[in-house]
């Protein structure tokens, strides 16, 4: 029933931040005149990129260290980067439409661009790495440094645009000297559009946990009744 | 005259597409999940 609620509550917000996004905040010539309206689905999905890959460093963490170790963290760390792998697919192609008639260009081998696409591979990786054969400890321990590793990119990402030249803006919000580069509807869309994509990746993420615990039970009724059949066939006596 | 809105609508219509259709899979991942086990139970 929670879930429910939390649910109605991120559509209400979703569908606030569409209105906001596409009816009351002003176009831009030098971002692409109405194409800025992309601008509230790009920077929460960048944004939600960090969060998620951070939440699955953070729960790598956990279950590297052997007094919190718990199949939760591993779980929780799989759910997490599946909705960050979706999150980061998103920001790259809504960046490349709104990428058109700004630069003039999809895509462009710039240092942002070409870190995040790095990162959305490391991460697809890193998903792959979760289906192979293993213990749940295996799978666990080695998941969790790939996850950790993968994550070094992320701050290579938000940085890339003060280290080199790029032709991505610099941060909105979170730049170098954090002067905040926007302002009135546009600004309130903004929070607004970040409050509710968190809302939805808390959601996404709360069904693919439930998810996988389901299918870890299941494997493991999986492995007891193998266990159970190779124990019954070798007490069968040949006559 | 059109301000660039053919991109607008390509953008938020794929992010729909794509969000909606990832929610939706999971959904009828944990259903079937939350069957296959209440099968196994009943034997």
């Amino acid at each position: 029933m929670a879930k429910r609620l939390f649910l109605a509550a991120t559509l209400v917000a979703l569908a606030t931040t569409a209105v906001l996004a596409l009816w009351v905040t002003p176009p831009r010539e030098a971002q692409g005149w109405d194409a800025v309206r992309l601008l509230y689905l790009h920077a929460p999905f960048a944004f939600l990129t960090y969060v998620a890959f951070g939440v699955t460093a953070l729960c790598s963490i956990l279950w590297l260290v052997p007094r919190t170790r718990n199949a939760t963290w591993d779980l929780l760390a799989g759910a997490s980067a599946e909705v960050g792998v979706v999150f980061t697919a998103l920001t790259l192609v809504v960046g490349s439409i709104w990428g058109r008639p700004t630069w003039g260009v999809y895509w462009a081998w710039d240092a942002r661009l070409t870190f995040t696409a790095i990162l959305f591979f490391l991460y697809l990786g890193y998903l792959a790495l979760r289906r192979t054969g293993a213990t749940a400890a295996e799978r666990g321990t080695r998941c969790a440094i790939a996850a950790l590793i993968a994550f070094a990119d992320a701050p290579i990402v938000h940085f890339s645009v003060n280290w080199w030249q790029t032709l991505h803006q610099q941060g909105t919000v979170f730049n170098s000297s954090l002067d905040v580069q926007v302002d009135g509807s546009m600004a309130l869309t903004l929070v607004i559009g970040v409050l509710a994509f968190t809302m939805l990746y808390a959601y996404l993420v709360m069904e693919r946990f439930q998810l996988a615990q389901l299918e870890e039970g299941r494997e493991e009724r999986e492995l007891q009744r193998a266990i159970a059949e190779r124990i019954q066939a070798s007490e069968v006596v040949p006559a | 005259m059109s301000h660039n809105w053919g991109y607008v609508i390509a953008g938020y219509s794929i992010t729909a597409a794509t969000l909606i259709a990832y929610a939706v899979s999971l959904r009828v991942r944990i259903r079937r999940a939350r069957r296959t086990l209440a099968e196994e139970d009943r034997g």
